[in-house]
Parts: C-alpha cells; sequence; structure tokens
C-alpha cells in the first residue's frame, strides 16, 4: 500500500491477522467462526468499522433462505450494524461495500448503485467492485456513469478480451453506436491471435452487423457480412441471410434482396415476414391502400410461392389478406376446405384475421354455411365416388357454430351456435372442442354457471391435460366458485403447497387476475387486491430477474438476446397482463377512497361462525404440527409466514390514492396510447384534488379518441367537481382557458346531447351517468335512458347492465333497482349476474344433474 | 395383414400404437362383403390417421362417454376400473380416428386357471364406434388387434416401485406372460343381425343362445358367437412372406 491506512483503521499485528482470517472464512462460508473472530476483534476494539462491516456481512451470509422466523431479526441486526460501521468509518471502500451488498440482497438498487459508487471512491482500482457496480449501473439504467466504469475495466484489464467486448456493449446501450464499431475495428487489428471459440466469434459478429443496421451503415455493414461469411466465421444460413436480406432491402437493392429473400423462404417457408420482406422489394408498399394493380402482383407472387411450397400455409394464407370479391371467395374457400378436412382444430382462430374487414366474415359464413350442408347431403365435397372423412362434417359445425358467435357480428346467434354445437356433439361426443367452444358460446351470452359446467365436461373426457383443467378452473372462477376452482387446480399443482401459493410462484398471470376478479365479484375486495397486487409483484420480479445477466451475458457473448432482454425490460409493463391487473386494482383503491367504510367486512353470523370453525381447525393443525415436529427432534423453524394472508392491511390503506398511482406511473410511460391509461389516471388525480394533472389525463385522453364515452362522462364529471372547489387563481385561469375545448357547450345541453346520441351500450351507460353530474336527483331521467340497454336493436351488453343497476342502486331506490333488472332479463334471459340468488340455486341444481348423466352413471347393469 | 404383421411388437402401456393402415383390411375383405350384399364401400379421401391408445384413468373419462352413447347398458364404476387392469392393456383399446377418439374394446379372459374345463377364451365385452365412423373398417381392425394380442401374448411390464408404502419382494416380482389365448367369445344380443353379420366375417359361428343375458333392456336374450381358432381365422398361421 503506497500510504498508511487512517490511525483509526490500524490493528496490532494479533488483530490484524485475525482480520485476515475473517475475509478468508467468509469466503470459505465458514461463518459461525467468523462472527467468532469478528467478536474477538470487536472485544478490544469496538469502533472499528470495517470489522464491524464484515461481521454484518457474515450474519447476513449465515441467514437461511427463504427467511425463517427466527431470522428475521437477526436480518435487522445486519442491516443496522452495517449502517453503524459507516459512521464508525466513512473512508473505508469495506463499509461501504457491505453496505451495497446488503441493499442488493434486498433489491434495492438505486440504493445499492449508490454505496457502491462511494466505495468505488474510496478505492477505485478494486476489480470485483468495479465489476458489481457496472451490473448496478446497467440495471439502473444509468448507462452513462456505467460506460465510464467499462472504459475504467478495461484500462486495468485490457488483455481479456472480455472487456472489449462489454465495452462495445455499454457504448450501444449509451447510445453511441459509432464508437461501439470503432472499439470492435480498433480491437480487430490490434489482434494478433483471437482466442475466442467459433461460437463467441460468430455471436459477435453477428451482433456488430446489428449496430451496423442500426447505425444506418448498411454499406459497411454488408462488407463486414461478406468478410464475415468467406473467412468462414458465420455461417450463410439463418440469422446471417436476415441481416443480409434487411440491409440490402435498407439499401434499395431490389433485385439481391429478392434473391435473399427467396433463399430465406427456402429454408423456412412458413415465415410470414420473410413473405412481406419479398413483396415490400416488389416495390408494393403493404402498409397503404392496395391498388387493384398491386393487389394482383401479389396475389400472383403468392400463388407462385404456394406452388412451390405445397405443404406451406403461410402464403395461401397471406393470400387471403390481399384478395377481394371473387377472388377472395376462391381463396378462402380452397383454404378452409383443406383445413377442414385435414381436421386443423385451430382453423377458426386462423382465418378470424380477415374478420377486420366485415364483408369478408360475411363470404367466410356463407362459405362454411354451403359446406357444411353439402356435407350433411352427400358425405363429400368432390364430385367422384370418394366420401370425405366423417371428421370434417364436425370440424364444419365447429366452425360454423364459433363463426355466428363471434363477438364482431353485428348480432351474434347463440342459439343456433348452440344448436350447432349439440348436433356436433351428437356425431361425436369425445371431442374436447366441442364442449370448450359450447363453454365460451354460453359463457357470452351471459350464462357462466352453465359454461362452466360445459367447459367441466371437456376436462372429464380427458384427466391429463392441463390446458382443459385451467380452462375449468377458469370458468368456476367466472362462476364465482373459488374453492371449485382450487380443487381442480391442485391436481397439477405441487401436492405440498396450496394451489394458490404454487401458482403465485408460478408466476401464472391469468390465475392471479381471474382469482382476483372473482373475489371482487363476490365483495371480498381485500383477496382481490391482495391478487392483483401478487400481478404487480410478478413484473417486479421479472424486472429484478434482469440483474443477473449483466454478468451473465456478458461472460457468455450472447450480446444479441441481451442487448433485445434490456429493450424488453424497458417496456416490461406494457404487458397486457400488467394492464389489466393494475386498472383492476386502481379502480378499487378509487373505490376504498370513495367510501372507506366498504373496507369493514360484512359477514353474516352463519359466516362468522363458518370462520370461527375454520380457526379453530388451522389452530389445532398447527398445534399438531408442532408437536410432530418437536417429537421428531428438529427444531421448529418454519419460514416466515404471510404477514397478510387475507389481504385486509391492503385495503385499509391510509392512503388508497398513493397506493393506485404507485401501480399507474409505470402505465404513464409504456403504455401511454391507450386511452384507458388515461381515464384511469383522471380517476386518480381528480380524487388527489391535482386539477392540472386531471386535466392533462382529459386532454391526452381526448387526443386518443375525442369521443369515447367514459370520456364524455369526466368532462361532466370536471366541471361540477371544478365549479364547487376552491382554486388558487392561477390554475384557475389556466382550467378555464382549457376547459372550452373540451366542453363546448353548457353541462346541460352537452349532457343532452349525449343522451340523443347513444347509441352502443357504453354511450347509453356513460351518458346516464353523465346526467348526475348535472343533475343529482335526476333519477327519473337517468333510468329512462338505461332502460335503453334493454332496447331490441342496441346489441345486449351484460357488463353494461349490470354496471347501470349499480349506478342505480347507489342513487334510487331497491323499487326501481327491480324494475329495470327485470327488463334486462327480458333481454338477457341467461345472464347470470342478473338472476336473483333463488333463480341460480334452480338453475344449479338442473347444470348438477346434466353433469351425472353426462358420465353415464346411474342405475347400472351389471354383466352375468 | 400387410403391412401390420410386419411391424415390430412392442409395449404400448400408455402409449399410442404406429398408426394402422385401414387399406390394408380392405383387399382381404371386400369379397366377404359382396358376399353378405352389403354395398362396397367408398373410398376416404384425404387418407386419415388411425391409432389405438391403452386405456388409463385419465382417459377413462372419454372411454365412459362413448360407451354411454352407443350402448344401451349403464356400466359401473367397478366395469371401468376392470378393464384397465394393466394384464388387460394389450387387448382394451381405445380408437382414435384423425386424432379423435371414437370408438373403444373391452375383453377380458376366461378359464386361464390350469385344468379348467373349457380352453382358455377372450371374452368380448364390449365393442362400440360412434354411428358416423362405422363401415370404416374401425371396428375390424379394433377386434383384429385383439385378436392378434391375444395368441400373441407379451411380458408384462415390470411393476412400479411404490412410493407411499413398502416394496415387498412379491409386489415387485415381474408377472410371468399369460398363456395364449386362441379362443374368442361374445354375447350378440338377439335381433342384432349387423352385429352378428360382423363377428362371422371375422370367423366367428353361433353356438347357442343364452336367455335373460341381458336383464334391463329388450329382447333379454343373447347369441353366443365364439371363434374356435383365431390363428386361423386372421391368418397367421400362414408360413412367413405368403401373404
Amino acid at each position: 500500500m503506497a500510504h498508511a491506512a487512517p490511525k483509526h483503521r490500524q490493528l496490532p499485528d494479533k488483530e490484524s491477522k485475525l482480520f485476515r482470517e475473517l475475509l478468508t472464512q467468509y469466503e470459505l462460508k465458514q461463518y459461525k467462526k467468523g462472527i467468532k473472530a469478528a467478536d474477538t476483534i470487536l472485544k478490544k476494539f469496538p469502533n472499528h468499522g470495517e470489522t464491524l462491516a464484515l461481521k454484518a456481512l457474515t450474519l447476513h451470509s449465515s441467514l437461511p433462505e427463504p427467511l425463517t422466523i427466527s431470522a428475521v431479526p437477526k436480518k435487522e441486526e445486519a442491516e443496522a450494524m452495517a449502517r453503524l460501521a459507516i459512521k464508525k468509518d466513512i473512508t473505508s471502500h469495506i463499509t461501504w461495500h457491505v453496505l451495497g451488498i446488503l441493499a442488493k440482497s434486498r433489491k434495492d438498487w438505486d440504493e445499492a448503485s449508490r454505496a457502491f459508487a462511494m466505495a468505488r471512491k474510496q478505492d477505485p482500482d478494486n476489480i470485483p467492485l468495479i465489476r458489481d457496480s457496472i451490473a448496478l449501473l446497467t440495471h439502473t439504467r444509468q448507462y452513462g456513469p456505467a460506460l465510464a466504469a467499462r472504459h475504467h475495466y478495461l484500462l486495468l484489464r485490457p488483455q481479456i478480451r472480455a472487456s472489449w467486448f462489454a465495452l462495445i456493449i455499454a457504448h450501444q446501450l449509451n447510445g453511441d453506436l459509432e464508437e461501439a464499431i470503432a472499439v470492435y475495428n480498433d480491437y480487430q487489428t490490434t489482434l494478433k491471435e483471437e482466442g475466442a471459440t467459433p461460437p463467441e466469434k460468430a455471436q459477435i459478429l453477428l451482433h456488430i452487423l446489428r449496430i451496423y443496421i442500426e447505425a444506418g451503415k448498411d454499406e459497411e455493414g454488408l462488407e463486414k457480412l461478406r468478410q464475415g461469411v468467406k473467412d468462414g466465421v458465420i455461417s450463410p444460413r439463418g440469422e446471417c441471410t436476415v441481416l443480409k436480406a434487411q440491409m440490402l432491402s435498407n439499401l434499395g437493392r431490389q433485385d439481391d434482396a429478392l434473391q435473399t429473400y427467396q433463399e430465406l423462404l427456402e429454408q423456412n417457408s412458413d415465415n410470414l415476414e420473410y413473405y412481406k420482406g419479398y413483396l415490400r422489394n416488389k416495390g408494393i408498399d403493404l402498409s397503404a391502400e392496395l391498388t387493384d394493380e398491386s393487389r394482383s402482383k401479389i396475389l400472383e407472387t403468392l400463388s407462385s410461392f404456394a406452388e412451390v411450397f405445397p405443404r406451406s400455409a403461410a402464403p395461401r394464407r397471406l393470400a387471403l389478406d390481399f384478395s377481394s370479391g371473387d377472388k377472395f371467395r376462391e381463396l378462402a374457400r380452397a383454404y378452409i376446405v383443406k383445413g377442414l378436412e385435414r381436421g386443423v382444430p385451430s382453423l377458426f382462430v386462423d382465418v378470424k384475421g380477415v374478420y377486420t374487414d366485415s364483408t369478408k366474415m360475411k363470404v367466410v359464413g356463407e362459405i362454411v354455411e354451403e359446406i357444411v350442408s353439402k356435407l350433411e347431403k352427400d358425405a363429400s365435397l368432390s364430385d367422384d365416388d370418394s366420401i370425405s372423412p366423417p371428421t370434417m362434417l364436425l370440424w364444419a359445425y365447429y366452425f360454423f357454430a364459433l363463426h355466428i358467435s363471434y363477438p364482431s357480428q353485428i348480432s351474434p346467434d347463440y342459439t343456433k351456435s348452440l344448436e350447432l354445437l349439440d348436433k356436433a356433439l351428437e356425431h361425436t361426443p369425445t371431442l374436447p372442442e366441442l364442449y370448450m367452444a359450447k363453454a365460451m358460446v354460453l359463457k357470452r351470452s351471459g350464462d357462466l354457471l352453465n359454461a362452466a359446467y360445459e367447459m367441466e365436461k371437456a376436462r372429464l373426457l380427458d384427466g391429463q391435460d392441463r390446458f382443459l383443467n385451467g380452462k375449468a378452473a377458469k370458468y368456476w372462477l367466472r362462476a364465482g366458485e373459488i374453492q371449485k376452482a382450487e380443487e381442480l387446480l391442485a391436481m397439477f399443482t405441487k401436492k405440498d403447497l396450496p394451489p394458490t401459493q404454487d401458482l403465485t410462484d408460478l408466476q401464472c398471470l391469468w390465475f392471479l387476475q381471474e382469482q382476483g376478479d372473482a373475489y371482487r365479484n363476490q365483495g371480498n375486495l381485500a383477496m382481490a387486491l391482495k391478487r392483483y397486487h401478487a400481478l404487480a409483484n410478478v413484473f417486479q420480479d421479472y424486472e429484478d430477474d434482469q440483474y443477473d445477466f449483466h454478468t451473465y451475458c456478458m461472460r457468455r457473448m450472447t450480446f444479441g438476446a441481451y442487448v433485445s432482454l434490456m429493450r424488453y425490460e424497458d417496456q416490461l409493463r406494457s404487458h397486457p397482463g400488467y394492464f389489466k391487473g393494475a386498472l383492476a386494482a386502481i379502480e378499487l383503491y378509487t373505490k376504498v377512497h370513495d367510501d372507506p367504510s366498504i373496507t369493514e367486512e360484512k359477514i353474516s353470523p352463519e359466516e362468522e361462525a363458518e370462520r370461527k370453525k375454520q380457526a379453530k381447525k388451522a389452530q389445532k393443525a398447527e398445534a399438531k404440527a408442532k408437536k410432530a415436529a418437536a417429537t421428531s427432534g428438529e427444531k421448529a423453524d418454519p419460514p416466515v409466514p404471510d404477514a397478510d394472508p387475507t389481504g385486509i392491511q391492503l385495503l385499509k390503506t391510509e392512503t388508497p390514492l398513493d397506493d393506485a398511482l404507485k401501480l399507474w406511473k409505470p402505465l404513464e410511460r409504456l403504455a401511454a396510447e391507450r386511452i384507458e391509461t388515461w381515464l384511469t389516471g383522471y380517476e386518480i388525480y381528480i380524487r388527489k384534488k391535482q386539477y392540472l394533472a386531471a386535466l392533462r389525463a382529459l386532454r391526452t385522453a381526448q387526443s386518443i379518441n375525442p369521443t369515447h364515452p367514459a370520456l364524455q362522462y369526466q368532462i361532466l364529471n370536471f366541471n361540477k367537481i371544478i365549479t364547487s372547489a376552491e382554486l388558487p387563481e392561477q390554475i384557475k385561469s389556466v382550467i378555464t382557458s382549457e376547459l372550452p375545448s373540451l366542453l363546448p357547450s353548457s353541462p346541460a345541453e352537452f349532457s343532452q346531447s349525449l343522451v340523443a346520441k347513444a347509441k352502443s351500450p357504453e354511450e347509453i351507460y356513460y351518458a346516464a351517468k353523465g346526467i348526475f353530474e348535472v343533475n343529482e336527483k335526476d333519477i327519473g331521467n337517468a333510468k329512462e335512458v338505461l332502460t335503453k340497454l334493454a332496447n331490441q336493436d342496441i346489441i345486449p351488453n351484460i357488463e353494461f347492465m349490470f354496471k347501470a343497476l349499480e349506478l342505480i342502486e347507489v342513487k334510487g331506490t331497491i323499487e326501481e333497482v327491480d324494475s329495470l333488472r327485470e327488463k334486462y332479463i327480458i333481454r338477457c334471459p341467461s345472464a347470470w349476474v342478473l338472476l336473483s340468488s333463488s333463480e341460480k340455486e334452480n338453475k344449479t341444481k338442473l347444470y348438477k344433474e346434466g353433469i351425472v348423466g353426462f358420465q353415464g352413471q346411474g342405475e347400472t347393469e351389471e354383466k352375468k | 395383414m400387410a403391412k401390420t404383421a410386419n411391424t415390430p411388437t412392442y409395449s404400448t402401456a400408455g402409449t399410442v400404437s404406429a398408426p394402422i393402415d385401414l387399406s390394408g383390411l380392405k383387399g382381404e375383405y371386400t369379397t366377404l362383403n359382396l358376399q353378405n350384399g352389403s354395398k362396397g364401400k367408398k373410398v376416404v379421401k384425404p387418407n386419415v390417421k388411425v391409432t389405438l391408445t391403452s386405456l388409463t384413468i385419465n382417459n377413462s373419462g372419454t372411454l365412459r362417454r362413448i360407451y354411454s352413447v352407443v350402448i344401451p347398458i349403464i356400466y359401473s364404476d367397478k366395469f371401468y376400473k376392470e378393464v384397465r387392469d394393466p394384464l388387460l392393456d394389450d387387448v382394451n383399446k381405445l380408437i382414435y380416428y384423425a386424432d379423435i377418439p371414437v370408438g373403444a374394446i373391452c375383453c377380458k379372459f376366461d378359464n386361464l386357471a390350469k385344468g379348467s374345463k373349457e380352453p382358455p377364451t377372450l371374452v368380448i365385452l364390449t365393442l362400440a364406434i360412434l354411428a358416423p365412423y362405422r363401415s370404416l373398417n374401425l371396428g375390424t381392425s379394433l377386434l383384429l388387434s385383439s385378436l392378434k394380442a391375444s395368441i400373441n401374448p407379451i411380458t408384462p411390464p415390470p411393476p412400479i416401485p411404490s412410493d407411499n408404502k413398502t416394496n415387498t419382494r412379491s409386489s415387485l416380482t415381474v408377472v410371468p406372460p399369460r398363456v395364449k389365448v386362441n379362443r374368442a367369445l361374445a354375447h350378440v344380443q338377439v335381433g342384432n343381425l349387423d352385429a352378428k353379420r360382423f363377428y362371422e366375417r371375422l370367423g366367428f359361428k353361433e353356438i347357442g343362445i343364452e336367455e335373460n343375458y341381458y336383464s334391463k333392456v329388450e329382447p333379454h336374450g343373447a347369441i353366443i358367437m365364439v371363434c374356435e381358432d383365431i390363428t386361423t381365422a386372421i391368418g397367421e398361421n400362414q408360413p412367413n412372406g405368403s401373404s
């Protein structure tokens, strides 16, 4: 060491030897010995910061994973000790390093990266310190400092190959592509002998080529690629061809690009992107409106490909997107017949992509109807003596049933769809898909319980099909049978864990969402919130899991995958799973804010008794387990139990709006193009009395879709609130200058125009909601508007009918709710949520009997 | 039997069989069809994959569904449990047409014990094919596969050691292969001429009528159909290469 350590850090020989031993003991994981050694030093020098820090670290590392009850205080002790160590010796890199490690293990990335930065200040050339620090800086997206650290690292270890490549990636992440390429080229020229293995070399070169494309230097990239292929560094197939095709199209060298895409198609004739790339280089702009000329050109190209690749469905399917009129009819018929003949179960899902065009949807319907009737009559589509496989009629029924109940139909015909499926079931009662389709159609018609029973039938056909099991569980959850769903799921989850726990560990998003919804519908808001939070935590875990890859990918030299991972993580929370869960949780939080009394559970005496029974049972089981543990001689030290098993603490939050905002913030950045984000944002900000932020949410929503029904209601709501609120002069002037662009006429007129315009269920509902914003007492008018939901010329929408009933329940009387409900039931006779509990019971009984008959159970006959 | 006879035999316990070639069956039995006066079968285009699978606890629901639709008799849970006996694995099968289960055969063995008066017999308990899939040779191939398995016994798979019970030596011993069973028997309800013809085509002969065989369905009587020599009936005794 160049200069002596400060006085307070020096230790006498004996202790200094002990200190060195302590270091090795930590590294050899001899934690008990380590703590003992630390204690010996601390007895003489209780203020020695570095020893304190090391003791904290050793103590922390010795704790079991996952944490047990007895380990919790020890963990707190270690944390406190680490902080104390800093106070005792603030200029030591060890104390800061330890603080950083503990923060890292808590997944507190920001604090960890700060602590590592401090540690590096004390000891700038410490290699492990720099390495950890780089990972943390990259993880917290501080690309500038990360680049500087990489550079520093390279200067310390220029002989290691990986430090050069890591620098290239650091430059790329920092956005300096030119420099990244320059580093690579300089490195190549200084190199005499390359020690990397061939796959590593290929990985690196491919990634450099991607950087070239990103930097727009396609010409040089192409040259590099040619050289790479010539030298045998990269194989000319696969990824390399894709990059080549991309660069050629960027350069506008159409002939070469066409040839390259041709090569790609020969490698894989089912990749739609290759076909699209080929067509683009034929000079056809696929994003713009197609002319007749380009249409025929596309179809010609695709049909020639269909001939060359007879086994590939891609060119045929793509042709359906680009054709129209009679040509479409001809192509679609051939495509559907082929699919039905081969019995492709996913044929409908595949073809429904063209349903965005309603004329095409109609044509497909006509085609299938014709196929069904012809098969019913002749059992064959061809004119010769052969017959079609009997399964073809079956799949045709299936396709047609799904077609006529599809939601984008103007009037989906559930009755006819169910009739068709029954016909198909008469034909072949052993195909699970038919029961699943029936369940889906019933679900769309609102009969959730019957749907669940149908799904259950599908499941009973094949007990080892986890997909059917999951589907059935989902349908039970929708029907409100949480217990039943868990029983089903338990068939496939770990035996020693409750199914909910295992599915949470497995990060099963649909389950968390659906169970949350099921609890919410039952009024158990606490559990609902708990599930939604579990869902949000899954995404936090995704983000945290990324940490290991900052070092792993550099070591394995999988740069392409690494950079795409980083980009994925940056937009992680735009995932539809997060979006849905977060929105549902925020809605609950705003409800809690509006009426904190809903956090108090209302339970009947019977339920209360049931719960007490359950608690007693649990207590008994626990006592038994304890006894068993005691007799077996093991010390009972179970993992820390869930502090909030019922979610009640989540629900009883003091700051529901701040909690909601925490979930909303990522959406603001990552799902800004979705109007729901801003509609939800408004609901939070208006309650927080942040009027300008609320106004901004409205303006952004308006810029996305000025006619969205919920937005119109929110504008009225905003107007009402700001007229009664006391505002500072500045804010008031901003709002009054902005408001006319949102609310062009007086509120009453605006509301009336909404009522007059309302055609869709959503518009009707929000128009009625808007009426209350103008006149709190105007129930009669609102009810009249809501009655329209039951009109024959309006698409029946059960969700909004239910919401409408809730709205009237809050504002009006029970009689008014019931009269409205009656009207809705006439329109949607099978809608489960609209039924009274006695009707529900009757139906339940009916369905239960149905499923008994399904399995051929009942009075049995024994053969002699 | 041209193609199927040459495919290697292996245990299909819990697995799917190799695809069955129905066209192979066709040539051999068209003449019989004509004799019986039924019209010639039409060719199915395109060709469809047909496979057999073993009965397991998991596809038991499918088996129940097929029987409850095709056969007017309701079978007990005990029946469905017994047909899953590992010793019957090679004769009890579900048949899949284009990956859809459309039929099944369940049998049992009688008189296997030494010293029984009658020769060991394969008793066909149930054979069912869903209505739209009849006349496609599925029933024939299903029955043939059982008959063939009956005269070609295989060594049963070794028992799987239990996780929760102690494994004794006897519970882990491999069961010896059963004897070759060369006689088959089936009951056909009186008046069911189609079924009777079906069995006759495969070499079964009527040996008598058992009154009151069925207790809950009319008519109660059943014709007893017996095939005394399976090997000859299905042409397995021909020297190699003659088929």
